[in-house]
């Protein structure tokens, strides 16, 4: 490959030829050249004309001879020799002239003759256009016609004179030509600086259709590779044959470099090849970071040598790709046999790749508006889906693989907090990757510990992490998902973290771009927003239930509660009448029975009216407990005592170990709650038999129970037993207002109690409840929290 | 005349029968169920039973509608303690007679047996 060229584009491959010039030239003299040739002709008419008399026949046949000679080639000259042949006409003519007027000048008197002039103009002239060669080709021809002449007009003119006037001439003629010869080196400068600039303007050209080219594209993909093969080409006309043309762009790692285009011998490298750039060499690897463009010595290529198996001796030239501040990439020409470029060749290789850099910007910056309005599309065809789902799973499944088919990841995953907000919830959540199929579920990531999804809960912030650098809990979360890289996003809800959406990456050198970033936090944004509108919707559905079957319990409750209330009014209203009007006719036997009834139901209406009370203090939260240390048994046997005043029929027997603990407790509630559970199991087991209330300890608890065996309660019962109203549907009516166990159940937990019953059909009742055990230094502190 | 008394309230149902007793109507059954009110009014033919509405499985309502499936012309007296005009429509549909409210007192109830027994001796 030559190192020194004619230009970027050479002029004759460009069609124009060196006579181009020759012709401007003509041209430009053209007019002093004509005006000249009608002086010749008119000079030679005129002196035959005014010496017709003196001259002999054949002298004046011979001057004529010369001016039709003179004719004849002026005509050629002006018709077809200087279209065709156009160098020999001019100076064909030019002999011509000179030779008549020469002759001329001789024949009619030389140095006397007012042509004298016109002929020593005529060899200046020639002297200036066309240096010696001029001068001589005007006087030599002129000596040879002057001698003939002189021969043929029988020694007019002494030759002597003519040669001495000649020597003048030509001496004249010759400092002309010096003069003209500084000329001429001007205009052969001014003829390389013409070609340097048409050579430059060709270059110009060249770049402006390059950058035309490059500039029309709309997408990366095509651009770069348009640029690649365009810059191959003039790369090709520059400087021959065995190159590679090639564009890498540098990750958003700024640590490895990828090929995307390659044109050339592809033998070393393909697209997609990757190399870090470390393996440049660092003064290169300066350079390249700097923006500047540089070349590449056979020592200098580095690693990539042997990374790509480059051949020994070949060189580079590389131009980066920046925006302005950041390299984006480089654009090269490897020259394979070693050739080393100009520095206009590197400013030419600076050039094309600062047009690839601005049409790559532009066409990223097209690509990625494209890309934010689909998201933009996408992400609001998303919030209208995800308005008409009401179950939260759904909604969690359609935001994870949204959220994999907008961010282009390989794995989404969205979590949510438990309900104590420390850790993630293993029944809720979503997972979704472009793989096939997971091998694990939301409940497999919930126990571990991610530091980084506190952290981003906490700063609500993005966090990104990869396998490497990550918490344990982070890094064992990556592994089950099979990523190496995580972008954990908070979604918020009104600045109350509900959970966190995660992106990941396969590949530890995929990284995340803001744009990401912003898209996560969008996609968050519309996950809290319908992860709290289908939790409100649940929650105002779940209170709708809940209202519904209040509204019912308690039309149930004004049913039950006027029939309980009315029954023992009825019986004392009813008995108390008879009494009024029959009190004589009763025996006395009957009065004392009817006022048996009457004392009773009257105890059981203020009975009615007292749970109805409890019950509204424990609605208010009104329920105030004095704790004190309590011998259970001992108050367990004063209720069977009590008890056995209500039932003559039933066994009531008392079961604890000898050791069993005092418990700290409300008596009088501890009492009611005793007294409840006995009257209960007398009340369900109508029959008689046995009703014992035992007690045991266990892990810090004491338990007490009450048993009894009864009618037992149906297994669909058993878990609403507890309810306010609630009573066993058929159940054989005893009195009760379904208040009873409600009671209970809410005073064991005032006492930081549970209760809980088996049952069987048929087969009895035992009602469990237990309370902490406490210390005595407790009983202060308890009474007065709840006193609050 | 012959009454008789179903109502699943123990203390009810014995002050209604000593009142009626001692009101001179004969007591020809007593029950605390839908199911006894049947066998009941098809044993003892009462002239007019009594009926309490609210009772356990089989309520006052279905009750009487059986009894006078059973036993067609029964005369029925519902005496309930929550009574409304729902419950007074539905009641005079499944043929009920009188609805006689706890409320209202044991007057208004033995008027209602003493004019339901004489419509029953003139009809």
């Amino acid at each position: 490959m030559p190192t020194d060229t004619k230009g970027l584009i050479g002029l004759k491959e460009r069609g124009r030829t060196p006579s181009h010039f020759t012709m401007q030239r003509i041209q430009r003299y053209l007019g002093t050249a004509i005006t000249m040739r009608f002086i010749a002709i008119a000079g030679i008419l005129v002196a035959v004309f005014m010496r017709v008399g003196e001259m002999p026949q054949a002298q004046i046949r011979f001057i004529l001879w010369i001016a039709g000679f003179e004719l004849v080639s002026n005509l050629f000259y002006f018709s077809v020799g200087f279209r065709r042949w156009p160098r020999f006409a001019f100076h064909f003519s030019g002999l011509v002239d000179i030779a008549a007027i020469g002759a001329l000048v001789s024949l009619t008197g030389g140095s006397n003759s007012e042509f004298v002039t016109l002929y020593a103009l005529v060899i200046v002239f020639n002297g200036v256009f066309y240096g010696w060669l001029g001068v001589l080709s005007a006087t030599l021809p002129s000596m040879i016609s002057l001698a003939i002449a002189s021969v043929a007009s029988d020694q007019i003119v002494s030759l002597q004179s003519v040669a001495v006037e000649m020597g003048v001439f030509a001496a004249l003629g010759f400092l002309a030509s010096q003069v003209g010869e500084g000329e001429k080196k001007d205009r052969r400068e001014l003829k390389e600086g013409a070609a340097q600039t048409a050579r430059q303007a060709d270059e110009i050209h060249a770049l402006y259709e390059t950058s035309i080219t490059i500039g029309s594209h709309v997408e990366a993909e095509a651009l770069l590779s348009t640029a690649v093969s365009r810059t191959h080409e003039l790369a090709l006309e520059m400087w021959g044959a065995d190159l590679v043309t090639s564009i890498t762009l540098l990750d958003p790692s700024r640590e490895e470099m990828t090929v995307v285009r390659i044109e050339g011998d592809e033998d070393h490298a393909q697209p997609g090849d990757r190399f870090p750039i470390s393996a440049l060499k660092p003064a290169i690897l300066e350079r390249l970071m700097k923006g500047q463009p540089y070349f590449v010595a056979p020592d200098e290529m580095g690693d990539l040598r042997e990374m790509f198996n480059l051949p020994e001796g070949a060189t580079a030239i590389s131009a980066p790709i920046t925006d302005g501040n950041e390299v984006l990439g480089a654009l090269a020409v490897r020259s394979n046999s070693g050739a080393v470029p100009t520095a206009d060749q590197l400013e030419i290789m600076h050039a094309i790749s600062n047009h690839i850099a601005s049409a790559l910007l532009r066409v990223r910056a097209l690509e990625n508006e494209r890309k934010r309005r689909a998201e933009a599309t996408a992400l609001f065809e998303l919030a209208r889906e995800l308005n008409a789902i009401n179950d939260l799973n759904q909604v969690l499944h359609r935001i994870a693989q949204s959220g994999l088919s907008l961010a282009q990841v390989n794995a989404c995953a969205l979590a949510l907090l438990n309900v104590e907000g420390a850790g993630i919830d293993p029944a809720l959540g979503a997972l979704a990757t472009d793989g096939d199929g997971l091998r694990v579920t939301i409940a497999d990531l919930a126990p571990l510990a991610i530091d980084e999804m506190v952290q981003a809960l906490q700063e609500r912030r993005p966090i990104e992490i990869d396998h490497l650098t990550g918490s344990e809990g982070s890094r064992r979360a990556a592994e089950l998902l099979g990523v190496s890289r995580c972008l954990i996003i908070p979604v918020l809800a009104h600045e109350t973290p509900l959970g966190i959406l995660c992106f990941g990456y396969r590949s530890l050198s995929s990284r995340f771009s803001i744009e990401q970033m912003q898209l996560g936090e969008a996609i968050a944004g519309l996950a809290a927003v319908a992860i709290e509108n289908v939790r409100l919707l649940q929650m105002h559905q779940d209170k709708l239930t809940e209202l519904k079957e209040l509204d019912r319990l308690k039309t149930e409750f004004v049913s039950t509660a006027s029939h309980e209330l009315r029954s023992p009014l009825t019986s004392i209203s009813g008995f108390s009448h008879t009494l009024l009007r029959h009190g004589e006719e009763l025996t006395q036997e009957e009065r004392t029975d009817f006022l048996t009834v009457i004392n009773q139901q009257a105890k059981q209406l203020a009975r009615l009216v007292d749970e109805l009370l409890t019950v509204s203090r424990i609605e208010e939260g009104r329920l105030a407990l004095s704790f004190q240390r309590i011998d259970v048994p001992a108050l367990a046997a004063e209720c069977i005592a009590a008890a056995r005043a209500r039932t003559d029929r039933h066994e009531l027997v008392t079961d604890f170990p000898p050791d069993f603990p005092s418990v700290v407790a409300d008596e009088g509630k501890l009492t009611d709650i005793l007294t409840n559970l006995i009257d209960n199991a007398i009340k369900y087991s109508p029959n008689g038999g046995r009703v014992e209330i035992g007690g045991k300890t266990a892990d810090r608890e004491a338990i007490l129970w009450v048993k009894d065996d009864g009618a037992g309660i149906a297994a669909k019962d058993l878990d609403r037993v507890f309810e306010k109203f609630y009573q066993v549907e058929g159940r054989p009516k005893a009195g009760g207002s379904g208040l009873g166990l409600f009671i209970v159940s809410q005073l064991v937990h005032a006492h930081d109690g549970r209760i809980w019953l088996e049952s069987e059909e048929g087969q009895g009742t035992t009602i469990f409840f237990a309370l902490p055990q406490r210390r005595a230094t407790d009983i202060l502190g308890l009474s007065a929290q709840r006193a609050r | 005349m012959k009454v008789a008394v179903v109502d699943d309230t123990e203390h009810v149902r014995e002050m209604l029968v000593s009142m009626l007793v001692l009101d001179g109507f004969e007591v020809v059954g007593q029950g605390a169920s839908g199911e006894e009110a049947i066998a009941i009014a098809s044993e003892g033919r009462p002239d007019v039973l009594v009926l309490d509405y609210s009772m356990p499985k089989m309520d006052g309502l279905t009750a009487a509608r059986k009894v006078r499936e059973a036993v067609p012309g029964q005369s029925i007296i519902l005496y309930t303690a929550y009574l409304d005009e729902a419950l007074r429509e539905a009641a005079a549909q499944a043929g009920v007679a009188v609805c006689v409210g706890k409320v209202d007192g044991l007057e208004t109830l033995e008027r209602s047996i003493a004019e339901l027994c004489l419509q029953i001796q003139k009809g």
